[in-house]
């Protein structure tokens, strides 16, 4: 592992997870809001739930509204997002001017999208500006480890919030699978039984969700 | 450290927790010794003891403490903010009496009238006290007497310096003044209105307070903490000493 | 140029992606704002260059001759040149850096001086930064947008590259380096220069760094890793100030610094960037003594000139400023970033007779200016061409030799009755163009 503080090692691994909250949570969001279209009752209840967020919203349009775009609102997108940028942004060094930049762009685009008629195409810009990031991130970040740490926390954060949406167990672990390949090169100190033990939650008729959350949150030591 | 009046012998520095430490001078030419305890620990203590051989009695001259032989006493001709003179400080200045040519007696007389124009007492002053401060209030301890005898004398383009130290008895650190006269330093102790001589053990000097403390120190963490100084000096016996 | 005037926006979006930032305190609250950047470039002839290039050099390195003199035998005190009360009494001479000398004997790696054009063409130096003078890496970010924004400008106008600034820099920094890593400390990301710190780190190849991820051990610094593995620091290029940098020597509550890394310099273990105690040579009132320093130290007559000023001090300068009152700007040698200056002619009478009593009573702490005739340079606002006030830092780097930065940073005010240029004040900045034919 290459010679980065304690303190950069958490930053790198919170920009990873933010970065992929942020996509993730879009992406769910474009799937609630294309069936919120149609629905005369109202699911976003429903939708806090699966994403593990207090529920705080009036009506389905404040929904729609206030939890992607509202700053005030800690659980929104754009909240996450501007943690993301927190942990870029001390990063510049490390990551690169470019690869920061797809983050700034991602802020700048999402409140562009809050102002338009149709979010989700505003939005779309915001997951190519991550995407970006991503391919940014892969091209100039010659450290491996430090790129490793980000992508494995990239990992780590979708397989919890896909444990939190209660997906199917083969699907997560596909992206378990993706998580052992990369944790190793990260320099990490990380629980080494918890990827095999998640493995066998996952591999039960009745998958633990709970437990498996909670084992995921605690492997890495940053 | 050594001084023409003073010479430390079997100086014993013990430090808990037990870290290395590193010997070296700072910019007024102390000696200092520093070091980092990085580890948790509940309490930190530095434990110093030694002999210091000073002069056996009483005089009636100052006696001379260090030789100053480049330009060091440029620094310390002008007040700082500490002791930068205000209105009652120029008041007491009215006071004091025409040089007579003599610097030293002159230095003695300023320091007689510092003396007694404040009156000791503790806890009405704190460190963060300025000479003025002090002289409006009235009363003071060893830091402020010091301080109100460093502007006067500043004030008059005399250069002179603050010192720490100890003396005899126990309790806590002593502070007191040093005049340069014909290139040598005097020690005046405006507390005590007498010249530095057989009861004082020199530590430090600087421009004020501020310059030369005994111990500095910052500490990272979450809990709060508490410090005690405790100085213990007493006479082990009489006896002659070859310089 | 019409071309790039057309991609001011552009420009300024990129800027703006890039997080081209400073940030400022409002209300108790931090906040980021974007550097308004104007695109006409002030433009530098070659012939012009030149001049400015042998002035700048000329004074940087009589102002580095001046601190190894002051932190050392203080002949220029003792030769009468410069009165010992206007080094002794200036909150810039640093006693606990008395003595040292640091490596190479270089105190001022990287020169901030700052300067106006008057109508008539003259060049005046109005105040040498050598503490840490921020700035550099807006003009170099700027111009590599503008160059992507309108590549014929470039094609048409001989402008000499400025991206070899992050090379200067780290020349300047290997330069020193007693062995070791090079690092940039930052306060930390609220600071107002934090965009700087960390894009100088980036094109510098150094190490950003706060202060706790540094350690002094026997009088050497150590960078700490994840693992807690430490790397020897031969060159901290700080940017925090004097005041913060030591705990243990300076501010004692300081959170931001690194404790005995005062120690580990004056042991000649490590590199500071700027030296800590350049503040003596940046006064206000020792300003007024730089001319005289060229002379001094270099025997040379001085290429740069000084605004004209006055030190109350004097008993004839201080007759000239009360009686000319209102046509001198008074400042205040304590006070800095745009604080503390005053034109005499814009006070009330109260403040008027508050400020000539103050002077009377402490002639030390004041210096008076002449007002310069400025040559206001012309800014986009709107699409049209209005003129403002404007100034110029000049970034002058000393490593085995010093070199005068192909660029520089233009600020100026948006306010078109303001002098004040500051960006903490409001301002805008420019690129600043040197043509090489």
């Amino acid at each position: 592992m290459s010679n980065i503080t304690t303190e950069k090692a958490n930053q790198l691994f919170w920009l990873g997870r933010y970065a992929e909250r942020v996509y993730t949570t879009c992406m769910e969001f474009f799937k609630g809001y294309d069936r919120m279209i149609d629905e005369e009752e109202v699911s976003y209840p429903d939708y806090c739930r699966r994403v593990s967020i207090p529920n705080v919203y009036v009506d389905k349009d404040d929904f729609l509204r206030n939890y992607p775009f509202d700053d005030t609102n800690p659980d929104s997108i754009i909240s996450n997002l501007i943690r993301a940028y927190d942990n870029a942004v001390v990063l510049r060094d490390d990551i690169g001017s470019d690869t920061l930049s797809y983050i700034q762009l991602a802020i700048y685009d999402m409140r562009k999208a809050a102002l338009g008629v149709a979010p989700l195409i505003g939005l779309q810009t915001v997951i190519d500006d991550i995407f970006a990031f991503w391919g940014c991130l892969d091209d100039r970040v010659v450290d491996y480890s430090e790129r490793s740490i980000v992508k494995a926390a990239r990992r780590i954060e979708r397989i919890d919030l896909y444990l939190r949406f209660r997906m199917p167990a083969d699907t997560i672990a596909f992206e378990v699978n993706r998580l052992q390949n990369r944790i190793v090169r990260t320099g990490l100190n990380y629980d080494q039984d918890a990827i095999p033990r998640l493995r066998n939650m996952l591999a039960q008729d009745e998958v633990p969700y709970a437990d498996a959350i909670r084992l995921v949150e605690s492997m890495v030591d940053v | 450290m050594d001084t023409l009046r003073q010479r430390v012998r079997s100086l014993q520095v013990s430090v808990l927790p037990d870290v290395p430490c590193t010997a070296g001078f700072d910019g007024f030419g102390n000696p200092i010794i520093e070091g980092t305890v990085a580890a948790e620990h509940s309490s930190f203590s530095v434990d110093v003891q030694g002999v210091a051989e000073v002069p056996s009695a009483e005089s009636d001259r100052p006696i001379p403490e260090q030789r100053e032989e480049g330009d060091g006493s440029m620094v310390f001709k002008y007040n700082t903010a500490r002791t930068a003179p205000g209105p009652a400080i120029r008041k007491l200045m009215e006071s004091v009496p025409e040089p007579s040519g003599d610097i030293i007696s002159d230095v003695a007389d300023i320091m007689h009238l510092v003396h007694s124009s404040l009156r000791y007492e503790k806890g009405v002053t704190c460190p963060e006290t300025t000479a003025e401060e002090a002289m409006a209030g009235g009363s003071g301890v060893c830091q402020d007497y010091s301080h109100i005898m460093l502007a006067i004398l500043r004030s008059r383009g005399v250069p002179c310096r603050y010192v720490v130290g100890y003396t005899v008895g126990e309790g806590e650190s002593h502070a007191w003044a040093e005049v340069l006269c014909d290139g040598v330093w005097y020690g005046m102790d405006p507390t005590g209105d007498s010249f530095v001589g057989p009861r004082h053990i020199k530590v430090s000097h600087g421009r004020d307070y501020d310059d030369c403390r005994i111990n500095r120190g910052v500490f990272f963490g979450a809990r709060s903490s508490s410090q005690l100084v405790h100085a213990l000096v007493s006479p082990v016996q009489d006896q002659e000493v070859r310089r | 140029m019409d071309d790039l005037f057309k991609q001011t926006e552009t420009v300024n979006s990129l800027l703006a992606r890039y997080g081209v930032k400073f940030g400022i305190y409002k209300d108790g609250v931090f906040k980021e704002q974007l550097f308004p950047f104007d695109p006409i470039p002030r433009i530098i002839t070659k012939e012009e260059f030149e001049y400015l290039e042998k002035g700048l050099k000329q004074r940087v390195d009589a102002l580095n001759c001046f601190l190894r003199d002051v932190y050392g035998e203080k002949r220029i005190i003792k030769d009468g040149v410069i009165p010992e009360e206007f080094v002794f009494t200036s909150s810039g001479f640093l006693k606990e850096c008395d003595g040292i000398v640091p490596p190479k004997g270089i105190y001022s790696h990287i020169s901030g001086i700052d300067l106006v054009q008057a109508k008539d063409g003259t060049w005046y130096v109005l105040e040498d930064n050598l503490r840490v003078p921020s700035g550099a890496s807006y003009p170099l970010i700027a111009r590599k947008f503008t160059r992507m924004a309108s590549p014929a400008t470039f094609k048409h106008y001989a402008v000499e590259d400025n991206s070899d600034y992050a090379d200067i820099l780290r020349r300047t920094m290997d330069n020193v380096n007693t062995g070791g890593i090079n690092v940039i400390l930052t306060p930390g990301r609220y600071n107002a220069a934090y965009f700087e710190h960390s894009y100088l780190a980036e094109r510098t190849g150094a190490i950003l760094v706060t202060g706790q991820d540094l350690t002094v051990e026997d009088n050497v610094v150590y960078y700490m890793d994840y693992h807690g593995g430490k790397q020897r620091v031969g060159c901290v290029y700080r940017r925090i100030s004097d005041d913060y940098l030591d705990p243990m020597v300076f501010v004692d509550d300081s959170v931001i610094g690194v404790p005995h890394i005062m120690s580990a310099y004056r042991a000649g273990n490590v590199a500071l960037i700027n030296a800590p105690g350049n503040g003596i040579a940046d006064d206000k009132g020792i300003y007024y003594f730089v001319p005289k320093m060229i002379q001094y130290y270099l025997g040379e007559e001085p290429i740069l000139h000084n605004a004209p000023t006055y030190l109350p001090f004097y008993e004839d300068d201080r007759r000239y400023v009360l009686e000319n009152f209102d046509k001198l700007v008074i400042k205040d040698v304590a006070e800095a970033g745009g604080y503390g200056v005053v034109f005499g002619s814009k006070l009330d009478p109260e403040h008027r007779e508050l400020l000539i009593d103050l002077i009377k009573r402490e002639p030390r702490r004041f210096i008076a200016q002449e007002v310069i005739d400025f040559k206001d340079l012309d800014i986009l606002d709107d699409e049209q061409r209005v003129f403002r006030k404007a100034d110029l830092r000049a970034f002058v780097l000393t490593a085995e030799k010093t070199i005068v930065w192909r660029s520089g940073l233009t600020r100026f005010s948006r306010n078109p009755d303001s002098f004040i240029v500051n960006s903490s004040q409001g301002g805008g900045f420019k690129d600043t163009w040197v043509l090489s034919r």
